[in-house]
């Protein structure tokens, strides 16, 4: 009972709690809500051909997907965590080669025929690398790689720990066994397992994966459940700061450079004993210094990169607002790149006294980065957001002027000053069942910093097309994606489905989808009424 | 319509400053005192003494910011309704802060002495991050379950425990240290 007590006259003090304070409890709401749903932050440099078709008649103008693309330069991901990785092209990759096989060859029966006839397709030993014991098989990763944007390790050497460590530059694991032979491949990639003993879950086995970005690995070997680990940043005992993640039956340290990713993974969870605290004691037991500084090898062809697809979801490539946002992504690039300033910054939120405009961009995290930001947008005629709400989807139909879709299929959104704004939903379709999709609109003469990651430009088909409403849009359907545009004298829409052909959506399915939104209220931009968060 | 035109109405005692308290605020005072009572009725029997408190608290009271003026009398309608409803019982929340501030054994309701503490409390605040005291003061101003702060701040649970029980720890440090009795 007198803990109770003691714990009421506490509870009286929090009554005193001054107003400054209690205000911060909600402005740090809106900060994790303002992120972009698809945020990929990262490296990002001018290109692309332009291809207009004009339209006279119409009050937008033709364009094609093309026409939107970012070119991404290298993987490097500046705010990486666990669940970055898994959306990364060799993790989506893996994923999809896991899949395939999990359906193919059922019975084995081509499995058997290959042990017994042999399988050696010539000039392909690098198949040979992934288990490929099929034409079949090897074309289908060839088709996933390709798609992706990676490449395949052709040659894998096993080498003891002790030259691995030589090779990587000094010692970098303390108090484990480690297995004798571990393999490496060309681009510099490597994998080894081993055994710790932890204070809290006693004798632990982990592998350790090196993966070189752009290149398809499938050591992992499994495809974790990362949504329903609990992940967290944490410091090393060698000052390195990694992302720990925790599972019912797995768990994982990970950190990143800008050419490769380092990993530890254990295939046991929490079920089976890990804590938080040996997988931190693990983690205190690598030296990620070293691993992040190692050479990769010089090899006969140039270090692979992923290509993603990244395009602006803001206009143009030639428009104001995407240069701005070219601009500032190479700006981005440069910028801490040891990340010594944002590890400085912790978990803490830069705030500038007297610029919240600064504060609605999450990637400013220093002064001299607002002030970057602020030379961008004055070059390019731009103004900067100030203002945010939240708000459900009967204040969007409100703040828009009308019901521009069905206000039941809205599930969350927010909004600027400026009548910029973000929902995300579903709505069902004939063909496709419920559909899920990210509705932006991005008003003109306002820089925005959210990108759209679509993978392979290439793998999409696009289309024009005049929508029910009787305004032009561009319909783009990939494989796991589909995207519908509409470029507007006041603002550009884009609408990111979250289904594509390989999940059973047609071009019937896309075209039923942009007929249910009415782009005739979106497109005359009026200014919202910001009368605060919706409750 | 803006605080300072409801907090008018109250001055004149005009019942419409209620009306329109209520559509500002009602949602907001419902969570903050669900979030303590887990009980519909109770809460919304709560909100409805708040409004009551409210109107007889202004005038003369003026607050500087109406929104948390309301969620003071609410989350305190709340606690005292709580203990009427369940004296005695030990909480998740009062167990948590027990570390922090063990009980004397009396004097517990002395206003005074929560103002002090109060004071206290908030030079502490001070020293934290913007993240950490907004998950300290969901938790534990407004009561939010653990999950539930995980949610509104992008954070894992883990990552929100942690963050409580460090900051409970620091707590009880800056208590020893500012001399507030223990």
């Amino acid at each position: 009972m007198s803990e109770l007590m003691g714990y009421m006259r506490l509870n009286e003090a929090f009554q005193y709690v001054d107003d400054e304070f209690l205000d911060i409890v909600e402005q740090e709401k809106r900060k994790k809500k303002k992120k972009p749903m698809w945020r990929i932050a990262g490296t990002v440099a001018a290109c692309i051909c332009i291809l207009l078709l004009p339209v006279g008649v119409m009050a937008a103008r033709w364009f094609g997907l093309w026409d939107l693309l970012l070119q991404k330069e290298d993987s490097d991901i500046a705010y990486f965590t666990v669940s970055d990785f898994f959306l990364s092209p060799e993790s989506l990759a893996l994923r999809e080669w896991e899949i395939f096989l999990a359906e193919y060859d059922a019975d084995r029966s081509i499995f058997s025929n290959a042990m017994e006839e042999g399988f050696a397709p010539e000039g392909r030993e690098d198949w040979l690398l992934y288990g490929v014991y099929s034409y079949e098989m090897g074309e289908k990763l060839d088709e996933i790689v390709k798609r992706s944007g990676l490449v395949l390790n052709n040659t894998m050497d096993t080498i003891t720990f002790e030259e691995l460590q030589n090779r990587v530059g000094g010692s970098f694991i303390i108090d484990a066994d480690i297995e004798d032979y571990c393999q490496v491949y060309e681009y510099g990639s490597f994998i080894f397992k081993g055994n710790a003993e932890l204070d809290n879950s006693g004798k632990v086995a982990f592998e350790f994966h090196c993966i070189v970005k752009g290149t398809f690995d499938d050591t992992l070997s499994f495809w974790l459940d990362y949504k329903s680990m609990d992940e967290w940043r944490y410091e090393t005992a060698c000052g390195e700061s990694v992302w720990l993640a925790l599972g019912a039956s797995h768990a994982m340290i990970l950190t990143e450079t800008s050419d490769r990713y380092l990993m530890v993974v254990v295939p046991d969870g929490r079920e089976m004993g890990i804590t938080e605290d040996s997988l931190q004691e693990l983690a205190d037991m690598i030296d990620f210094g070293i691993l992040k500084d190692m050479q990769l090898p010089e090899t006969s062809g140039s270090t692979p990169v992923s290509t993603v697809s990244i395009i602006s979801v803001h206009g143009y490539t030639d428009s104001p607002e995407s240069q701005a946002l070219l601009e500032w992504q190479e700006f981005l690039t440069q910028y801490d790149a040891d990340h010594a300033i944002s590890n400085a910054l912790g978990n803490n939120v830069f705030v500038a006294e007297g610029r919240d405009d600064w504060s609605q961009y999450s990637s400013v995290y220093s002064y001299e980065m607002g002030e970057k930001l602020d030379e961008i947008a004055q070059k390019y005629g731009l103004k900067l957001h100030t203002a945010v709400n939240f708000i459900d989807s009967d204040e969007l139909m409100y703040r828009v002027g009308g019901d521009f879709v069905d206000r039941e299929s809205i599930s969350w959104s927010y909004m600027y000053e400026d009548g910029y704004f973000q929902a995300e939903g579903d709505m069902e379709l004939s063909g496709c069942g419920r559909t899920d999709f990210q509705f932006t609109r991005s008003v003109k003469g306002t820089f925005n910093d959210v990108m759209l990651n679509i993978r392979q430009v290439e793998d999409y088909t696009d289309w024009q097309y005049i929508t029910a409403c009787g305004e032009p849009v561009l319909l783009a359907l990939g494989s796991y994606k589909a995207l519908i545009f509409g470029d507007f004298e006041e603002c550009f829409i884009s609408v990111n489905v979250l289904l594509g052909s390989e999940d059973g959506m047609t071009k019937e399915d896309l075209q039923e989808l942009a007929d249910k939104i009415d782009f005739s209220i979106l497109k005359d931009v009026q200014v919202p009424d910001m009368r605060g968060d919706s409750d | 319509m803006e605080d300072s035109g409801i907090v008018e109405l109250y001055f004149a005692r005009s019942e419409v400053a209620i009306q329109e308290t209520g559509k500002k605020y009602g949602a907001y005072l419902n969570q903050v005192a669900y979030n303590i009572l887990r009980n519909i009725c109770d809460t919304e029997e709560v909100v409805n003494d708040t409004y009551m408190a409210t109107w007889d608290a202004i005038p003369p009271t003026k607050p500087n910011n109406f929104k948390h003026f309301l969620s003071r009398i609410t989350r305190n309608l709340s606690f005292n309704r709580l203990d009427y409803l369940n004296a005695g019982k030990r909480y998740a929340l009062f167990v948590e802060m027990d570390e922090c501030i063990p009980d004397r054994g009396k004097d517990v309701e002395d206003i005074w002495e929560a103002k002090e503490i109060g004071k206290v409390l908030n030079k502490f605040l001070q020293t934290l991050d913007r993240k950490t005291c907004a998950v300290f003061l969901a938790r534990y101003y407004y009561s939010c379950s653990i999950s539930e702060v995980a949610e509104q701040y992008a954070l894992s649970v883990r990552q929100v425990k942690y963050l409580l029980s460090k900051t409970r720890s620091e707590l009880r440090s800056y208590f020893e240290r500012e001399g507030v009795l223990i």
